[in-house]
């Protein structure tokens, strides 16, 4: 079913809307929450909660992208999750924060600079600026929360080349957040 | 790890969660990288180099071979190093293996369309003649009689002891012993002269394959 129709079914009060929903996102939902939260049973919770969340939205939203608007709404609750749980059981986020301390240009802190939108603004045009490959791969590790097993599978390339292109691509963005005007 | 650097991290992380949607969406799906493309190209590339160094071997290889088993009298191919220590000894062989006709002087045509090499040793009466049917011969003759050769000095000239002259059938007569010019072409004669060249290699390899076949 395409996303036009399953946004339809929520804007319709359709209890299929749900199923639908689980039936083409889910098995991605659970995968972004598993990398990011410590156990399955977390995953699973999180996953429903954003069935919950995508059903309270729509209707007054009507995202084009079905799936990138579903994704947001999974990363934001296990992360918020993976938060909430002491540092000892905490998941897989752990891993993907202490890897972006690469990109992090200075001892600066980020939040009294600059709100998160303008970091998203521009991580956007960061993003863009790579090719497809690499964008790919940045997107699925830090957003999707894959890891380097399951990207080099989904692109037919060894283990060896996603952690060299994402070690370039952690390199590049701090230098691309420098020329923003991130302090060194 | 300095804590601020983590923090700055995790605030970092919670906005890779808002990026645009269709940068998100687009990664939904994989994206394969055509190293295989590229393998497959490079074969290509190789193969296409392979065929071209195939047919340029094969090429060299062909004509080479074609030109031992099958000469073609239209090649300008010249014949293989003459076998023999002088022309002189050359035009001997012929005479002694029949390879020539000999011929009264008033017996030759020079208008007959046929090109002649016509030779006599010094006290002989008759001429020998052998005409020359390959037009691949005729034209290497041509070009080998325009060619430089050694020059023979005066005090020399008396040791050659035959005289050759080349008939084109045309009444043109000319003579491998003589410089290229239009001072040393005669008509319908075999004219006496005093040699002022050797003939040349390529003119002699020619005339010993004309011999030898």
């Amino acid at each position: 079913m395409e996303d036009y129709q399953i946004v339809d079914l929520y804007w319709a009060r359709s209890e299929s809307a749900i199923e639908q929903t689980e039936q083409k996102y889910g098995r991605m939902l659970t995968s972004i929450s598993n990398g990011l939260v410590a156990t399955k049973q977390d995953a699973e919770e999180c996953v429903n909660d954003t069935y919950l969340v995508a059903w309270n939205s729509m209707p007054d939203q009507r995202p084009i992208y079905l799936g990138a608007f579903l994704s947001k709404i999974v990363r934001r609750i296990s992360i918020t999750r993976f938060r909430s749980i002491s540092a000892e059981k905490r998941g897989g986020a752990n891993s993907l924060i202490y890897e972006l301390t690469d990109c992090v240009p200075s001892e600066s802190d980020l939040q009294s600079e600059y709100d998160n939108k303008m970091l998203a603004e521009a991580l956007n045009r960061f993003l863009l600026s790579l090719d497809e490959e690499k964008r790919y791969i940045f997107v699925r590790r830090y957003y999707y929360s894959d890891s380097i097993g399951d990207i080099s599978r989904s692109i037919g390339a060894g283990e060896g080349k996603i952690k060299t292109a994402l070690f370039r691509a952690r390199k590049a963005l701090r230098e691309f957040l420098e020329k923003e005007g991130f302090e060194i | 790890m300095n804590s601020k650097k983590i923090r700055s991290a995790e605030i970092l992380f919670d906005a890779i969660g808002m990026i645009d949607d269709r940068i998100i969406a687009e990664a939904q799906v994989p994206c394969r990288v055509p190293k295989s493309k590229n393998a497959f190209k490079l074969l290509i590339l190789f193969s296409c180099a392979l065929a071209v160094i195939a047919l340029t071997l094969g090429s060299f290889m062909i004509a080479n071979l074609t030109d031992k088993f099958f000469p073609s009298e239209d090649e300008e191919h010249l014949p293989p190093t003459t076998n023999y220590e002088s022309f002189e000894q050359l035009l001997n062989s012929a005479v002694s293996n029949r390879a020539a006709t000999q011929l009264e002087g008033k017996e030759i045509n020079f208008f007959d369309g046929d090109t002649k090499l016509i030779w006599r040793f010094e006290n002989e009466s008759k001429y020998n003649v052998i005409t020359v049917s390959s037009d691949t011969q005729i034209k290497q003759i041509k070009n080998a009689l325009k060619s430089s050769s050694n020059k023979i000095s005066p005090e020399n000239a008396d040791s050659v002891e035959c005289q050759v002259w080349i008939a084109y059938g045309n009444g043109t007569v000319v003579s491998p012993y003589l410089e290229d010019s239009t001072g040393n072409i005669g008509c319908a004669e075999l004219f006496e002269y005093s040699p002022e060249v050797e003939p040349n290699e390529d003119f002699v390899k020619v005339i010993e394959e004309i011999v030898v076949d």
